[in-house]
């Protein structure tokens, strides 16, 4: 097994949370799963938002919590944001068809993914955002393998 | 006995009907991944091949997993439509079962002693099993099946078995260079004889309903071969697990 790779980063600002997203941006490729986690508001959308602007996509980003994924073809790579906060559990993901998706040819990011973890690669990447102390603050755990 | 066979769990979807004489008429996808839009017509072109209708038939065979999540799903859920609206019993066969019979019949493999079939499972993982080659079906499995890492099935397959082992399956194409680093006394199955196919399912399925072993269509369950989330969190590596120890 390989060794994971942690990382915990504290965000001051939304601003860093952009600066964060690009980075990551630059980092990945095609195949990579994103498994988002953190309470409502911590900022998955917005996370997921300056990734798609790294990416190059210019398409405006929003939750897709009502068609639970969309899908973006204007960056480096396709993009699939997902939002499973109103599924049941990784059924429910194999039931939309993101089977092709998840072993494709673009980037999956998915928030609320501990919901549908099992039927994600055991490999993905997991971004965790918290709450700091204040407003804007953000403690944000990175683990890769 | 007239028995309809299913397979949509590989990458092009195939249909077989077998009748009391043990004759097949199949019918095979050449495109890829068009299971849903496809399999009602392949199952018709079966049918017609073997002359007959589907009021005919006796049962309706399917091909259980593991494989495509999505193939798997819309083979069970063709076989239990059928079931149902024809009102006869259903067969569910496993897929890598199936590939293992299909090695078995062929002369090309006659020497080796084992048949190993492997599904892709993507990322290193393979569904795989290992089965005793042999002419009497339904073949003896020796070893579990199961997801398992090709790297993992490549160190059973040199330290516990001796003998010529064919592999067979689409795990082949996928992991061809871990395969051929590893010292293994190895046979690749044609590619003509390599993949998921209908035929092998009706050949089961035969069996099975001489066995007695049929199901009414709402019993018919797919084989995943997943872990479910619990076991999952329990095991190392896994995100689920990993999410928990986060
Ligand atoms: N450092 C920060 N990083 C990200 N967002 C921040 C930060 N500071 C403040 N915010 C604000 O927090 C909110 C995060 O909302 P967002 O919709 O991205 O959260 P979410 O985790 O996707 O929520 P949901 O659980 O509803 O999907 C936004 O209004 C954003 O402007
Ligand atoms: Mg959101």
């Amino acid at each position: 097994m390989k060794k994971l790779k942690k990382r915990i980063i504290r965000i001051k600002s939304e601003e860093e949370t952009r600066a964060l997203g690009f980075l990551i941006a630059k980092d990945i490729e095609a195949g990579d799963v994103i498994a988002l986690l953190g309470d409502l508001g911590t900022g998955k959308t917005a996370l997921t938002r300056y990734i798609a602007k790294g990416l190059g996509v210019t398409e405006n980003i929003n939750s897709p919590t009502f068609t639970i994924v969309k899908e973006y073809r204007s960056g480096r790579l396709p993009l699939y944001h997902y939002d499973v906060y109103k599924l049941g559990d990784g059924n429910d993901l194999l039931d939309i068809g993101a089977e092709e998706y998840l072993e494709g040819d673009g980037v999956c990011i998915i928030e609320w993914a501990d919901i549908v973890a099992d039927v994600l690669p055991d490999d993905a990447i997991i971004i965790k955002l918290e709450y700091g102390d204040k407003e804007s603050e953000r403690i944000v755990t990175i683990e890769r393998r | 006995m007239l028995i309809l066979a299913i397979e949509t769990t590989g990458k092009h979807a195939s249909t077989a009907v077998i009748d009391s004489d043990g004759k097949y008429f199949c019918a095979e996808s050449t495109n890829e991944m068009s299971h849903l839009r496809e399999i009602i017509d392949l199952s018709d072109k079966a049918l017609s091949n073997a002359g007959k209708s589907k009021k005919d038939l006796s049962h309706v065979a399917v091909s259980i997993g593991p494989g495509s999540f999505t193939g798997i799903r819309i083979g069970i859920a063709t076989a239990a439509t059928l079931g149902q609206m024809l009102n006869i019993p259903c067969v569910g066969v496993s897929s890598l079962e199936a590939m293992s019979t299909g090695i078995s019949c062929d002369e090309r493999y006659k020497s080796c002693e084992l048949i190993v079939p492997m599904i892709n499972a993507r990322r290193h993982q393979i569904y795989a099993g290992v089965w005793q080659n042999g002419t009497k079906l339904p073949l003896k499995k020796l070893n579990e099946d199961r997801q398992y890492m090709i790297e993992e099935m490549t160190k059973l397959l040199s330290s516990e078995y001796k003998d010529k082992i064919c592999l067979t399956g689409d795990g082949i194409d996928a992991y061809e260079e871990i395969l051929k680093k590893e010292p293994g006394n190895y046979i690749l199955a044609d590619e003509n004889i390599r993949y998921q196919s209908a035929k092998n399912i009706a050949m089961l399925a035969a069996i099975k309903v001489k066995a007695g072993e049929e199901v009414s269509y709402n019993n018919l369950t797919p084989d995943y071969m997943r872990l479910t989330e619990a076991e999952q969190r329990l095991r190392e590596g896994t995100l689920s697990s990993r999410i928990k120890n986060l």
